[in-house]
Parts: structure tokens; C-alpha cells; sequence
């Protein structure tokens, strides 16, 4: 009973903290991009009539979209497990924190796969599941990119640090490069949308990077010293 | 009950050559539950790593630690019942305000008692709205000290916890926690330089130097280790003849000296006879002795726990150590 409340409240504090920041992202992200779109591609393709047409704006979302949440995700990825050490003075154990923040961080990623549902509906409007599910493993899986990249610094060893990103690129390239080398073809090119896709040879592959990812953080995160 | 047996901590201190940092070696002790017990050292004696160790913060590189029989290492059961309360730094960054830190240590400690939280807030005078990094270093021990407090965790321990902290809110911390103490006992590790003014607090000392232990017993046993003399200056020369003198003072015909020896019945008649005054060492005098080198091989590294003596006050020693009944009595003189 005291260890499950305890989890909730863990999980609660990520919410209030990420939940907080990650609206106001999605604030801007949906104003900003609108404006900086049409400017930008107003200027850098004459062969897109200004205004814009639909199809062109929406496809421009699509792209700023998933890139926009993969370079936050992976920034918060970065930021929120450094506060461990304020957690565990409050008296949270090292896996409470991280099973807390995969939560919040899985939460993060089904609101992002949703306003993308709910946008690619309004935009063109046709739902497509694999484009739906690129948006969900792209975010969470930069996140967990963040947190393995941050894992060694806590170590509060350089080399440890610089082993994160080695680890990042170890487990992240091969299994990319694998993917490729399976399906040449790797991007599926939705017509409707004018947009690209993951396949479900590459959805399966970010899973696996995400299980990789995932299995790392915990084994490492339960050796992590806290500096007192 | 906490036990540490031959526990050891070491600390990679350079990468490269792999030379480690032993911050403990070979500590071992029992504390018994609901006591008060101050954790003694000169500066990187290794009290924070011990302190870090019973918190879960660390583990050991050698020995064990357990609290209630268990490793308290990712241990639910023991973590949530453990406050580690330490002093924020100057540059400790600290996002939220003091209203929003209460609201996460409500929503992650079990026992959070916010009308006790408010309570100490409004007696420290705190600004609940303000971002705790912005606070002066007083006001954040305050932040500080008041989670510890409300969080009623079984083990609270305090490490420095009350640095930057006036004269009256050290006053006021004291007797709060006393208070506190009285109505909910629970087992309080005080790591603190301030001896002279926490000692009446302590029921049982813990001295550690350059990480080894030099001494676990009850603060009124660890002050019989030593006598201060008064009287007459020939008549305190001839009895402390011969004996370890830690200090002397002289005032016209008048003498004080302070001796590191436990005296028995018989030298204190003899003490009676020649018109001198024996009174209980204070315990800074007697760290200082003991941690200076001189007293580092008078038998106190064995670390026997002779924690079930609390609060006896033998011998006329000055004790205001409380002993539960001590504290049930009301606030000790030292809160007073």
C-alpha cells in the first residue's frame, strides 16, 4: 500500500514537471509552425504558390512534427533523470524514480501520437496507424536516447558519460543499419499525405532499440551513486 | 535497529591510476530504535559516507549495513521510512518553491504531516512562494530541516542540516525537534561540528576518524572518560600528578585541569579529601582530545555499543543527554 502510493506520488511529480513544459511545447509548436511554415516555404520552393495549399502545409507539419517531438523528447530525456538525487532525498528508491519516468515518458509519447492522429485527421483527413505509431516510437525512443546518453555523467565519471553516447551508438546504429540492410526500401511513402513513414519492419525495429534502451537504463540506474 | 558490520567505503578517486579513497574501514556498531545519537568527526572523517550508506545512497565495498535486519540498499521498505536531511549549497539549484517542494514531499512521503510542515514553516518564517534557490542559506536549512521533521520517517538523520541557520532558529530547531521527539520517538543520527551546543541533545556518540570508529557509547559513559579539577593550585598538582592532563587554567591560587581518565571510587574520595571539585568533561573538550591523536589508542576503537546505558547519569557526571523519560519530562537544558 505505502510502496504503491509512493509510486503514484513519484509518478504524479514527473507528470507536474514534464506535463507542464510539454504543454507549453505543444503551444508553440502549433502556433509557431503555421507562421514559420508558410514563410519558409514561401521562399524556398517557387514552385509552391503562396498561399500554400493544404497538402503542401501538411505535409511540412507532418515533418516538423515528428522531428520537433523527437529533439524534445530527447532534450527532456536529458534533463529530467538528473533529478534522481532530489527524489531520493524524499525518499523514493532508484526504481521507483525510473519506472515513474518510463511512465510519464510512455504518456508523453501516446499525447504526441494522438494530437498527430487527431492533426493528420483534420489535415487531410485520412488515419494512418503506421504513421500514428512512427510519431509514438520516435518520441519515446529519443527520449530513452537522452536518458541513456545522461546515465553515465551520473556515474560522475567523464569516461562513464562518454560511454553513453558509445553505448547510444552502438545499439542504436547497428540496429538501424540492420534494418536497412534487410529492407532496402526503408521508408514507406504515403501518397495521401505526401508524407514518409516507418514500415513495420522499422515500427519492430524501434521497438527493439526502445527494449534495448529500456533493459540498459535499468540495469545501470540501480547502480547509480548519489552524491550526498 | 541499525547494525554495521565491518563496513567499508571506497571511492574511485583517480580513473587512470585507480587510486581509491577509503572514505570507511571497517566500521562496525549497533544503534538501538527511538535514540538520539550524535555522529562525531573532524572533517572528512567520513560521516556523510556513512550517513550516505544507511540512506541507500551508496553501498558498501565491503561489511554489511542493515536497518530492521534489512540492506536498506533499493529497499522500499526501509527507504521510505528514511530522511536524509543535508544542507543545500549556496549553488545547490533547487526548481521549485517552498510551497511546491512541501507538495512533492506530501505526495512521496507516507507519514507527511502537513499541519506540522505549516506549522514549522510559519515558526521559521518562511516564504512559502518563493523558488528555494533564491532563499539565503538559512532559510534553506529551514526548507530543509522542516521536510525532515514532517516527513516522521523511522531514521532521520541530519548531516550539517542546519548550516547558515541564526541563533534563534538553531534554538528553535532544537526544541522543535525535541518536542517532536517526545511525542513521536524515532532513532535521529545528528551529524554536526556544533558539539558544544547539540551535546545535550545526544543519548549515545558516534566518533569517527579518518574513517574508522573511534568510539560508540552513551554520551554519559563517553564523558566519565575524562575530569575537570578545580581547586587549589598545589592541591590539583599533586592529585593529576603523573595522570594525562588534556588542558590546565590558572586563576591567582586557583587551577582547572581537565584529565583523560575514568577515576574510581577511591581517587575520588581522595579528590574529596584534598578539597577538589570533579566535574563531567565536556564532549567537544573530549573529541577534540580524542581526535587530536592522543586519545585515538585509549581503548576506544573496540566501537562496543554500550547504547543501553542512555540516560543514566552516573557518577555526577553534567549530563542533559535525554533519556526518554528525560525527554518526556520536557525540553532538555540545552533546548531550553
Amino acid at each position: 500500500m505505502q510502496q504503491r502510493s509512493v509510486l503514484l506520488g513519484i509518478i504524479k511529480a514527473h507528470v507536474k514537471d514534464m506535463g507542464t513544459i510539454t504543454l507549453l511545447f505543444l503551444a508553440i509548436y502549433l502556433i509557431g509552425v503555421p507562421l514559420v511554415g508558410t514563410f519558409v516555404l514561401s521562399i524556398s520552393d517557387e514552385a509552391v504558390q503562396f498561399p500554400l495549399d493544404g497538402f503542401a502545409l501538411a505535409s511540412f507539419y507532418q515533418q516538423t512534427f515528428v522531428a520537433s517531438c523527437a529533439i524534445y523528447m530527447l532534450v527532456i530525456g536529458i534533463i529530467f533523470p538528473l533529478m534522481l538525487g532530489l527524489h531520493m532525498s524524499l525518499g523514493v528508491t532508484r526504481r521507483e524514480h525510473t519506472v515513474g519516468l518510463l511512465v510519464v515518458a510512455s504518456l508523453l509519447s501516446l499525447v504526441f501520437a494522438l494530437v498527430w492522429a487527431i492533426m493528420q485527421v483534420l489535415l487531410f483527413p485520412v488515419f494512418d496507424i503506421k504513421a500514428v505509431l512512427t510519431v509514438f516510437t520516435l518520441s519515446l525512443g529519443s527520449y530513452l536516447m537522452g536518458w541513456v546518453i545522461v546515465l553515465g555523467f551520473q556515474f560522475r565519471r567523464v569516461i562513464t558519460g562518454i560511454l553513453g553516447f558509445v553505448i547510444v551508438g552502438l545499439v542504436g546504429f547497428p540496429i538501424n543499419l540492420g534494418i536497412e540492410q534487410f529492407v532496402p526500401e526503408t521508408n514507406f511513402f504515403n501518397i495521401e499525405m505526401g508524407i514518409y513513414v516507418y514500415s513495420w519492419i522499422e515500427l519492430a525495429g524501434e521497438a527493439l532499440l526502445i527494449a534495448c534502451f529500456v533493459a540498459i537504463i535499468v540495469l545501470a540506474t540501480k547502480r547509480i551513486p548519489i552524491k550526498s | 535497529m541499525i547494525e554495521c558490520r565491518d563496513v567499508s567505503l571506497s571511492y574511485l578517486g583517480n580513473v587512470v591510476t585507480r587510486h581509491r579513497t577509503d572514505a570507511l574501514q571497517n566500521v562496525s556498531f549497533t544503534l538501538t530504535d527511538n535514540t538520539i545519537c550524535g555522529l562525531l568527526g573532524r572533517n572528512g572523517a567520513g560521516k556523510t559516507s556513512l550517513l550516505a550508506l544507511l540512506a541507500g545512497y551508496r553501498c558498501p565495498t565491503g561489511g554489511e549495513v542493515l536497518i530492521n535486519g534489512e540492506n536498506p540498499y533499493e529497499n522500499p521498505r526501509i527507504v521510505h521510512q528514511t530522511a536524509f536531511v543535508t544542507n543545500l549549497a549556496e549553488n545547490d539549484s533547487n526548481p521549485f518553491t517552498v510551497r511546491d517542494y512541501f507538495q512533492r514531499a506530501s505526495w512521496l512521503r507516507p507519514n507527511w504531516d502537513e499541519a506540522y510542515a505549516k506549522r514549522l514553516a510559519k515558526a521559521f518564517d518562511l516564504p512559502l512562494k518563493k523558488n528555494v534557490t533564491n532563499l539565503s542559506r538559512g532559510m534553506k536549512s529551514a526548507v530543509q530541516v522542516i521536510i525532515g521533521m514532517a516527513s516522521r520517517t523511522q531514521l532521520t538523520m541530519f548531516d550539517e542540516a542546519y548550516l547558515g541557520m541564526d541563533a534563534a532558529n538553531r534554538k528553535l530547531f532544537v526544541s522543535e525537534l525535541l518536542a517532536d521527539y517526545t511525542k513521536n520517538p524515532r532513532t535521529i543520527i545528528f551529524s554536526t561540528h556544533y558539539i558544544q551546543e547539540m551535546e545535550g541533545l545526544f543519548a549515545e556518540a558516534i566518533v569517527l576518524d579518518k574513517g574508522r570508529l573511534l568510539a560508540h557509547e552513551s554520551c554519559d559513559t563517553l564523558r566519565e572518560r575524562g575530569v575537570t579539577v578545580t581547586g587549589e593550585a598545589d592541591e590539583v598538582n599533586r592529585f593529576v600528578g603523573g595522570q594525562k592532563v588534556v588542558s590546565e587554567r590558572s586563576l591567582g591560587k586557583l587551577k582547572e585541569a581537565v584529565i583523560f581518565e575514568t577515576l574510581d571510587e577511591q581517587r575520588r574520595a581522595e579528590a574529596q579529601q584534598l578539597g577538589l571539585e570533579l566535574t563531567a568533561v565536556g564532549l567537544q573538550d573530549l573529541f577534540i582530545y580524542m581526535t587530536e591523536g592522543a586519545g585515538a589508542d585509549s581503548g576506544g576503537g573496540s566501537g562496543s555499543s554500550i547504547g543501553s546505558g542512555m540516560g543514566s547519569g552516573t557518577n555526577g557526571s553534567a549530563s542533559t543527554a535525554p533519556s526518554r523519560s528525560d525527554a518526556e519530562g520536557g525540553e532538555s537544558d540545552a533546548a531550553a
